[in-house]
């Protein structure tokens, strides 16, 4: 046996998932120096979104750009959600990140300008969005940079948001997700009950 | 109409301040909370943390600028409008009758000067204010009755294979009482912070009261206490306290003041307060405040089970399934304990697509295994060198620092190791590879604190009376776990919301 180190948030919290499998890449990843010099670039290395008073209403271009992503995560990995029904969800709760602060209008409108730049030289939303997601660099602060900070603030919180959201862990045989709002708790329909 | 200062924001003081709002007294109640305001049930706090991913109480923890520390109070503790039920578990089992009577019982610690029966009563209220869930059939300890407003959270299939278990090792297991209203709950697993308010938080609880009570309550946040004034050695004329938005600093006066700023911040105000008469503290004449920080040792343990074809996981974000077999009298000389089970898979779906992992890969993983935990908090005996003092420093929050001297006795020690052992055999009865089983203990840290301005029935035992009247005073009260004579094994919030109860019935009839 060897020593387990822990902390009581997560004895609160028993059974927590533990751990994430190592990377495997797969995907075709494309991209220009001239992108790579753009997606590189050093924005700031601040913990919270940039602009956090700047609030307003995301275009629907740049919405239309970002649910994009939900609809290339749902069809790689076969998440078999409603998509038009996930996408009503999403530009609802993307309005209460945008119009309220701190507001991530900022964060959104400059990754909705990578995946412009990065499109433009793809064959497809597939090759963009896993050049976006996966593209592997060895830069140094890349978390500072504009695709670091778009990974970060936006990306990667926009697939948190999808697989709650969308119903999308239901495809994998879970029968509720941390984000999933279930049944009543007098009729836990979200859950199995143990039958004791 | 009587004025009364309530110190702090948290369960104790909104629980005391509720009673009293809600009572024919007509109570003008002023609540100073040494941090910030924040919002109860907001749907995008909630999103950003569904989201982001991140501890939305952050900026509320403890301050690391703290003296001589060996508690483990960073992170432990939240300096904001609700105190730290914020991020609380929500866990409420009661003290059992044994805990009242540790000394008679064990030779360590004092006794409670009042019993499990002067507190069944109470408890009852409190678990009808907190919105409880639990098994009212489950009379250990007994409930003479009292119904839980909620019925018990079903068995998961996961506690089920636990429970097999547990039966294979005659370990007897129960519901667990949890602060969660089942009218609202909505299963959504982020009980840290809900979007519904179903889990019990004082912030809540707080906010309710501005709504129903704007003339009777007021709320000053931002605003640490930082001195007890008295008139004379016996009554309490009010406090000084800082404006942390302006910098300045003001005083207040009332009729009654209330202390209920936790354990270890109670007993540092009666320490900050000293003066003519009270040379080393308020109450302290005697030399308890401060003395007999104790809190909760805690031991886990985690082993992997081969297959997982069901895809179990914890579903719901809290834990359904408690054992106190060894809370009981019988386990009580070492140390007793509670303990729950949990049953996890690979189910971090997001994390994985974002590191690419393909969606055969990811069904592989979810059913290859299953993790089994198992996780309890025991009880702390008193050492002599326990307590908390006064730091040299200010924090960021206008308080002073803190230092905190804490041993574990060593009775606790090899019983706790006794406990993980158990955990291991329950584990391998699993079906948990023993060699993919890992244990693990703390030292009980600033989320349990207790007994540091304990209740006693004489002024030379302890700080406060047994209706937390601090012994030679007239109108000072301390409302927290600082009045716990032990803690039991048990989670305090619970009592010490009892004992919010009963001092508002206290109050009621000597400061009208």
């Amino acid at each position: 046996m060897s020593t387990l180190y822990i902390d009581r948030r997560r004895l609160l919290q028993l059974g927590l998932s533990s751990g994430v499998l190592a990377a495997l890449p797969f995907g075709c990843i494309s991209l220009t120096q001239d992108d790579s010099t753009e997606l590189l670039r050093f924005v700031s290395d601040a913990e919270g979104p940039l602009d956090p008073t700047r609030t307003g209403v995301l275009s629907a271009e740049a919405f239309d750009a970002l649910s994009s992503l939900g609809r290339y995560v749902n069809q790689v990995w076969e998440l078999e959600a409603d998509m038009p029904l996930y996408v009503d969800r999403l530009r609802a709760d993307l309005q209460f990140k945008t119009e309220e602060e701190p507001s991530y209008l900022t964060e959104y409108d400059s990754a909705v300008e990578l995946f412009k730049l990065v499109e433009g030289s793809s064959a497809d939303a597939e090759q963009t969005w896993t050049s976006l997601l996966f593209a592997d660099f060895d830069a140094e602060d890349f978390a500072a940079t504009k695709l670091g900070r778009a990974r970060h603030f936006v990306f990667h919180e926009l697939i948190a948001h999808q697989m709650p959201m969308s119903g999308a862990f239901r495809s994998f045989g879970l029968w509720n997700y941390r984000g999933h709002f279930g049944g009543s708790y007098s009729a836990p329909e979200s859950y199995r009950r143990g039958g004791i | 109409m009587p004025s009364i200062i309530v110190v702090g924001s948290g369960v104790a003081g909104v629980t005391l301040a509720r009673q009293l709002l809600e009572s024919e007294g007509d109570y003008q109640v002023t609540v100073f909370e040494a941090g910030p305001e924040f919002k109860p049930g907001d749907y995008r706090i909630w999103l950003d943390q569904v989201m982001a991913e991140v501890d939305i109480y952050r900026r509320f923890i403890d301050d690391p600028r703290t003296d001589h520390e060996h508690f483990g109070l960073h992170g432990a503790r939240l300096f904001m409008k609700g105190g730290t039920t914020n991020h609380w578990g929500g866990l409420t089992p009661r003290l059992k009758p044994e805990d009242f009577e540790l000394k008679s019982r064990t030779g360590f610690g004092t006794d409670w000067p009042i019993g499990y029966d002067d507190m069944a009563p109470y408890y009852a209220k409190a678990e009808v204010l907190l919105g409880i869930t639990g098994d009212s059939d489950n009379d250990d300890p007994p409930r003479y009755g009292a119904q839980y407003p909620f019925p018990p959270t079903d068995f998961t299939l996961g506690d089920e294979l636990v429970i097999a278990a547990l039966r294979s090792h005659d370990i007897s297991y129960g519901h667990m009482s949890l602060a969660r209203n089942g009218d609202r709950c909505i299963t959504t697993g982020t009980c840290n912070y809900c979007p519904v308010n179903a889990r019990y938080t004082a912030l809540y609880d707080l906010a309710q009261l501005q709504d129903k009570f704007p003339e009777a309550l007021t709320l000053k946040t931002e605003s640490p206490v930082t001195k007890i004034l008295m008139d004379g050695k016996n009554r309490a004329r009010g406090v000084d306290y800082l404006d942390l938005q302006t910098g300045t600093s003001d005083s207040m006066e009332a009729d009654v003041v209330v202390v209920s700023s936790g354990t270890v911040e109670s007993a540092k105000l009666l320490l900050a307060s000293a003066n003519a008469d009270w040379a080393d503290g308020i109450g302290n004449d005697s030399g308890h405040v401060g003395r007999h920080l104790i809190g909760h040792p805690v031991m886990f343990a985690e082993g992997v089970r081969q297959g997982n074809p069901d895809k179990l996981d914890t579903e719901l974000g809290f834990t359904s399934l408690i054992s106190r077999h060894f809370d009981s009298p019988e386990y009580q000389p070492k140390g007793k304990m509670w303990f729950s089970g949990s049953v996890s898979a690979n189910a971090s779906l997001a994390g994985q697509v974002r590191s690419n992992v393909p969606r055969a890969a990811m069904d592989t993983s979810l059913a290859s295994e299953m993790r089994i935990s198992l996780g309890g908090e025991m009880e702390q005996f008193d050492s002599p060198e326990n307590r908390v003092s006064l730091g040299s420093g200010t924090t960021r929050h206008g308080l002073p620092t803190t230092e905190i001297e804490v041993v574990v006795h060593d009775v606790n020690v090899r019983a706790r190791q006794e406990h993980v052992d158990t955990f291991v055999e329950v584990l391998k009865t699993a079906g948990c590879a023993e060699d993919s089983i890992e244990t693990g203990a703390l030292d009980p840290d600033g989320a349990h604190a207790s007994c540091t301005c304990r209740m006693s029935a004489s002024d030379g035992a302890g700080v406060v009376t047994p209706d937390l009247q601090v012994h030679g005073t007239d109108n000072l009260y301390v409302c927290s776990n600082a009045v716990f004579a032990s803690v039991g094994a048990a989670n305090p919030t619970l009592t010490v919301s009892a004992l919010a109860v009963r001092l508002a019935e206290h109050l009621a009839r000597n400061h009208r």
